[in-house]
């Protein structure tokens, strides 16, 4: 009953979102002027073509978090320092999870043992070492393969080499908060939740952590497409011509844009393919590369696990390693 | 009093229904390729499947909705689902010279695209042969059939810019392309962003820059935008 109840009240609100919207499209005509018109549909159409990448990720996201235990992989990965941390920055394609899905995930191999140093990698790899971050960023750059290699070969470089330099400290622990170290003491594998074999119970969880992770993500992809429909429609093509063509100043501008406008790694390629005939092939990658890693969003999460002196070291490191990539790229294609 | 409503719910809900409005309305067309309308209707689908799922077994989850932090999120929704979808106008092409053409277009020999009448050839191929090629002649006896919209790129008070969009993946990397047109005194008849239809022939012209090949019309139409408005 309880259910019937509900399944009405969806497909009544359903109908009256379908019905106010067509009826207001039919009455309203915009007379606003080209510009405003056009920061609307570009905006829109950012939105609009992300949209897909977004739902698929956070399905995706949702079903690893509801199916899958992650320290079912431990036992699977090398022994070797090197070589286990390179299998590690490639975990992305076992676990598609946005760069905020990961903070999560990481928590929990960290409680499975993991070194700090390794969940590090994990979590500066895995955004862009996925299927759906490298599928959409060919969607967005097809016509360019040297900006999705790039993107690739820079990410896996900078997480690997971050981790190594990481691993070298004694002791570990000290890059993790307090608390956090302290629940990681105390949980044991024993503790991993596994899926429910209740496949309404299962249905419900995947349903609920698809909506809470879809939400947290568009919410950023409306923030981006806002930010990159403004800058298109309003900002002088000669201010973004002479930006984006100098080499320094398009890296610099487009690691902060990455920072400030935190888009999730599995839709920003929409966004960075709206600079991509203003600004340096090296910037756009920078962007793609750094974005992902760090940004205000990225350092929210991590406080709850790292401290802030950690945090600002890996920041140095990835930006000065992001901003080195996009000049390899500007002046090695 | 705060308006409490579920955020997440009504978001997502919202978002799913307005991707699915575009598909059905045809609509989609005026903001991505059309090759990936399948699949951004597919996962339209698929978000307003999982929202229904976890509204009918979770009930949805209290949250603020009108906060700073999702203004964003409602302009982009009411822009959506309330205001009527268009394409880019003249101000966008503007923003972005009419350069793009080699950057969005394979490359076509002339022999390929005159295997066919020179009626049927498209405004994006006209425009890559003339980029190509300015020799009078090569389009002596070739009629012209091209739509395209306005656009003044100050080539004096007779020529405009026939224009189009050309979408590579969505509307953020529209290029426009153009061909000009010779439309005497077209200020007096017609504004920037009118829809035309013309007719014509290419001709040797001199113009506010230089003399160029521009297509001068027999018949000129204006027409209504086409549903697919861009040149792909």
């Amino acid at each position: 009953m309880k259910y019937q109840k509900r399944l009405l009240t969806f497909l009544l609100a359903s109908a009256l979102i379908f019905g106010v919207s067509t009826l207001s499209k039919s009455l309203l005509t915009i007379n606003t002027s080209d510009r405003i018109q056009d920061f609307i549909t570009l905006s829109l159409s950012i939105f609009v073509e992300a949209f897909p990448f977004l739902v698929l990720g956070s399905l995706l996201a949702a079903a690893v978090n509801t199916f899958v235990n992650p320290a079912a992989f431990e036992r699977l990965l090398p022994k070797k320092r090197l070589p286990k941390r390179f299998v590690i920055s490639l975990l992305g394609f076992l676990f598609p999870v946005c760069e905020c899905g990961n903070v999560p995930l990481s928590r929990a191999f960290m409680k499975q043992g993991f070194k700090p140093s390794d969940a590090i990698t994990f979590l500066l790899a895995a955004p862009v070492i996925n299927p759906v971050t490298i599928w959409s960023t060919w969607a967005a750059f097809s016509y360019d393969s040297s900006i999705v290699i790039s993107r690739i070969a820079a990410t896996l470089v900078i997480a690997n080499f971050i981790g190594f330099v990481l691993s070298k400290i004694k002791n570990e622990r000290q890059l993790l908060t307090d608390e956090f170290a302290a629940v990681c003491d105390v949980t044991t594998s024993s503790q991993a939740r596994r899926p429910s074999k209740n496949n309404l119970y299962n249905i419900g969880e995947l349903s609920e952590k698809f909506t809470k992770e879809a939400f947290t993500m568009i919410k950023m992809l409306a923030f981006g497409a806002i930010i990159a429909g403004v800058i298109q429609s309003f900002v002088p093509r000669d201010i973004l011509t002479q930006i984006g063509s100098n080499v320094v100043l398009s890296i610099v501008v487009m690691m902060l844009l990455a920072f400030v406008v935190s888009i999730c790694a599995n839709v920003d390629a929409f966004f960075a393919l709206s600079f991509a005939n203003t600004f340096t092939a090296g910037s756009i990658v920078s962007f793609l590369v750094f974005g992902p890693m760090i940004d205000i969003k990225m350092l929210a999460l991590l406080k709850t696990t790292f401290k802030t002196r950690a945090l600002l070291y890996i920041s140095l490191l990835a930006g000065m390693l992001s901003f080195l990539s996009g000049l390899v790229v500007t002046y090695a294609f | 009093m705060r308006f409490k409503a579920p955020a997440s719910f009504i978001v997502l809900l919202c978002s799913a229904i307005y991707v699915i409005q575009l598909g059905v309305n045809n609509k989609l067309d005026l903001y991505i390729h059309p090759r990936y309308i399948v699949f951004t209707l597919f996962f339209g689908l698929v978000c307003f499947g999982l929202v229904g799922v976890n509204f009918v077994l979770n009930g949805a989850v209290n949250a603020k909705i009108l906060s700073k932090q999702n203004l964003p999120l409602l302009i982009i929704l009411f822009g959506g689902l309330l205001l009527p979808a268009q394409s880019l106008s003249s101000a966008t092409v503007t923003q972005r010279s009419i350069d793009g053409i080699t950057a969005t277009t394979n490359p076509t020999t002339s022999s390929e695209l005159f295997s066919q009448s020179s009626r049927a050839l498209s405004i994006q191929d006209w425009s890559r042969l003339l980029a190509a090629n300015q020799n009078p002649d090569f389009y002596a006896n070739k009629n012209v059939e091209i739509s395209g919209f306005i656009y003044d790129a100050n080539q004096g008070p007779n020529i405009v810019q026939l224009s189009r969009f050309v979408v590579t993946c969505c509307a953020v990397d529209a290029q426009p392309i153009g061909i000009p047109v010779l439309l005497e005194g077209w200020n007096n008849a017609y504004q920037e962003d009118q829809w035309l239809q013309v007719e014509g022939v290419f001709e040797r012209q001199e113009t506010a820059n230089g003399e160029l090949i521009v297509l001068v019309p027999d018949n000129v139409k204006e027409i209504e935008e086409p549903d697919n408005p861009y040149a792909n």
